[in-house]
């Protein structure tokens, strides 16, 4: 972006980086293109999307692309993931990642349009400062709507370390987003409001094996159609699901997380969700890319039937609602709106907002006042920008120790004191307080390395060492988390998905080759942190954690920092 | 101290959803306590022995994730909550018998917390998700123990429950309307709710 005479399209073939895709993609490049001690803002960053291995083909569930960079949140590596159509569309263009590099001299905003006979970039400042819903209106009216796009709204603009990366759906809307870590902010520092993608006139990529591909993509859909989880729960539900659970748990952080139990769970609930959307004509099921089966999402609607927002996931009813003590459906769903609007990460503006909460900047519970406060976030003003800049920066501005954050990044939805061994991965995983970094699990990955003694603490550090290796191997192939259930319970699923990656690709991968692929991803990650100056001290939870009991277990994260230091120990 | 008012309201049986956030709310039965769970569920509530094996794969007692219904011990005024399978790595974590139940050992079930157990108890029972869905039906037909405001709201904010003139709404034996169940007092006290299948 920063070129001589302009900004300037250049092609390359995959070189070191062939047989990598999604999170094993943009972790290598970062890792290795991008000095650890740059200015996530300035020229030397770079942003890397990046589909999955299987994206563009007919494999389902495998719509998920990574946004790497240098983040500006954390100042480590980051790799934050969406749903959305970009993945696919990419993925036909036969575009194995994007690369953004350098920073253009001047505040143009500039729009980038890929198709089959390559990239353009144009200046259009008539984007400045639109939220994202008025930009896809724009980029609609200029491609149709059977392009995807990849976008920034206000946050990202202004550079805010919150700023998301939106992702058009299937029905060419911006509610899916690459959230964690400020990669909105890296995308607005090089100057890119807008990338569209257009496939036309491309294919679904094919297979290397057509017909064992066929046969085993048809068993992997059936095996997640037939789990109660992956084929009843989340359809029905959507990830919304867990807040009753959660909370049932003692496990559902509430005011900023001063308690485990919110009292108005049951109003906010799945369940109560579900039935609402289901009478304003909403529906609780809906894919958020093509090729889904899981069809997790849904769409929620006002009152008079118009549509406000996607379906509010669990991370942002809990964002927006317990922790901040709300129990109102719709004003969360209004906040779900205007985060995808002004492209703000929904798990970090609701725990700033409960942090705000705290020091007195609005009451618990008070709707109107969080939503002003994130319109004050989208418009930038000087409370908006401290806000903006994520739960530790608003922490040290007003004086609050209660902070739940890890190399900067917000807790999401689980307090660590009640589920000490997701606590293991907020603390050591290279992307700060992270649930999806530890969420994925396959049998066979659990199954290598030795058996767990669930009575000694070590098994915390043992099973989050595992997960976060098969979650990053996981992330490399583009298929969405949510299998993880249904390859969990049943091992044919998973040699299921085996084959699928191996009939399209020509590999042979073993369960051993994914834990490897996985290790390999986490080592560029580790690597990049240790030398961006990332010590052991980075990998621990406030100190509060370990000496304020949580409601109602009265528990505290009693995991020694010397077991946390064994997590990457291989 | 005088009885709760009881309920019963005939409905198209496909608006007894309407009905089952009471049900994960919470609500409550009598019950014969120092039994086990899976005593409980199978013999006093009559729930079939499979579908407890095979679908009710989270459980929670008083708070703490159980792994063992057959040596969970169930006390007077206790809270037990039964879920599906739930996604993800806290579904994974706090499914019964999860092998991450080491990630949650601090607020797992490990024995009972009073001793003895006599006579007749009360128990909270809490239907999630698929459950309320799947067997909600059976414990709104034998009838629930709920608050009634909680009741009045389902009415106010569901014209089908309110307005219908084909409901069929009974208080303590007396006919009402939707409008005159909400002029009952009911939204003051707690109440027996029956909603009879079929």
């Amino acid at each position: 972006m920063g070129a001589e005479g302009g900004p300037k399209v250049t092609s390359e073939g995959l070189g070191d980086y062939a047989g990598l895709a999604g999170r094993g993609m943009t972790s290598a490049i970062i890792s290795k293109e991008v000095p650890p001690l740059c200015h996530p803002l300035g020229e030397s960053n770079k942003m890397v999307i990046a589909p999955g291995l299987l994206s563009g083909s007919a494999a389902a569930q495998s719509g998920r692309i990574s946004v790497g960079c240098k983040s500006p949140l954390t100042g480590g590596i980051k790799e934050t993931n969406s749903g959305g159509q970009a993945a696919q569309v990419l993925g036909r263009l036969g575009y194995a990642a994007i690369v953004l590099e350098g920073k253009p001299p001047g505040k143009s905003l500039h729009k980038i349009i890929i198709n089959k006979n390559g990239a353009d970039i144009v200046a259009d400042d008539s984007l400045k400062m639109l939220g994202n819903y008025a930009l896809i209106d724009k980029m609609k009216d200029e491609f149709g709507d059977k392009v995807a796009c990849i976008s920034i709204g206000t946050a990202g603009e202004m550079k805010m370390a919150s700023a998301s990366v939106a992702f058009t759906d299937m029905e060419f809307r911006p509610t899916r987003h690459a959230g964690r870590g400020g990669a909105g902010a890296v995308m607005g520092s090089k100057g890119v409001k807008v990338i569209v993608i257009d496939d036309s006139g491309m294919k679904m990529r094919q297979p290397k094996d057509p017909e064992k591909f066929k046969a085993a993509n048809k068993r992997f859909v059936q095996g997640l159609k037939k789990h109660a989880v992956t084929g009843e729960g989340l359809p029905a539900f959507g990830t919304n699901v867990l807040t009753s659970i959660i909370n049932e748990a003692g496990a559902l952080p509430t005011n900023n997380f001063s308690k485990g139990r919110f009292d108005g769970a049951a109003k906010i609930s799945g369940e109560a969700l579900a039935e609402l959307e289901s009478s304003r004509g909403g529906s609780p099921t809906h894919g958020c890319h093509r090729g889904c089966v899981i069809q997790c999402s849904g769409t929620f609607k006002k009152k008079n039937g118009e549509f406000l927002t996607k379906q509010p996931e669990y991370e942002t009813i809990w964002a927006h609602g317990a922790n901040c003590g709300i129990d109102d459906l719709d004003a969360i769903a209004q906040l779900d709106r205007l985060d995808d609007d002004y492209g703000i990460d929904t798990i970090e503006m609701g725990a700033t907002i409960g942090v705000a909460m705290e020091a007195g900047i609005a009451d618990f519970g008070d709707a109107d006042a969080a939503i002003r406060l994130v319109n004050e976030v989208g418009t930038g003003t000087p409370l908006g920008r401290i806000l903006g800049n994520g739960a530790e920066v608003t922490g040290k501005v007003f004086g609050i120790e209660r902070v739940p954050t890890v190399k900067g990044q917000s807790m999401p939805a689980y307090d660590p004191r009640a589920v000490k061994g997701i606590g293991v991965t907020y603390a050591t995983s290279p992307m700060g307080a992270d649930h999806t970094a530890g969420y994925a699990v396959t049998a066979n990955v659990l199954g290598v390395g030795g058996t767990v003694d669930p009575l000694k603490t070590e098994g915390q550090i043992e099973l989050s060492r595992n997960l976060q290796i098969a979650t990053a191997a996981i992330d490399a192939t583009g298929y969405c988390l949510f299998i993880a259930f249904a390859i969990l319970d049943q091992p044919d699923t998973f040699q299921d998905m085996l084959d699928v990656i191996n009939s399209f690709s020509g590999l042979e991968l073993t369960a051993d080759d994914v834990t490897a692929l996985g290790k390999q991803i986490l080592d560029f990650e580790l690597d990049f942190n240790r030398r961006a100056g990332f010590t052991p001290k980075q990998d621990r939870l406030p100190d509060y954690f370990k000496k304020e009991a949580l409601s109602p277990h009265g528990v505290t994260f009693e995991v020694k920092d010397e077991e946390l230091d064994q997590v990457f120990n291989w | 101290m005088a009885a709760p008012p009881e309920i019963i309201i005939h409905l198209n049986p496909s608006d007894s959803r309407l009905f089952y956030i009471l049900l994960s709310k919470g609500f409550r039965m009598a019950f014969e306590p120092g039994c086990t769970i899976k005593d409980l569920l199978c013999r006093q509530l009559r729930i079939a022995e499979t579908y407890v094996m095979e679908r009710i794969q989270t459980l929670f007692l008083n708070g703490k994730a159980v792994d063992d219904i057959h040596h969970a011990i169930v006390s007077d005024g206790s809270t037990l909550a039964l879920s599906a399978a739930m996604p993800g790595l806290a579904g994974a974590v706090f499914r019964s018998k999860s092998r991450y139940s080491a990630m949650r050992e601090s607020i797992s079930y490990s024995g009972p917390e009073k001793e003895s157990f006599e006579g007749v108890g009360v128990i909270e029972l809490k239907l999630f998700n698929l459950v309320a869905n799947e067997i909600g039906d059976i414990f709104l037909d034998r009838g629930i123990l709920t608050g009634g405001r909680d009741i009045c709201n389902i009415f106010e904010n569901h014209a089908v429950l309110l307005e219908n003139p084909d409901n069929i709404i009974m208080v303590d034996g007396n006919q009402t309307n939707g409008p005159g169940l909400l002029s009952s007092g009911i939204d003051t006290q707690d109440v027996w709710l029956k909603i009879p299948m079929g």
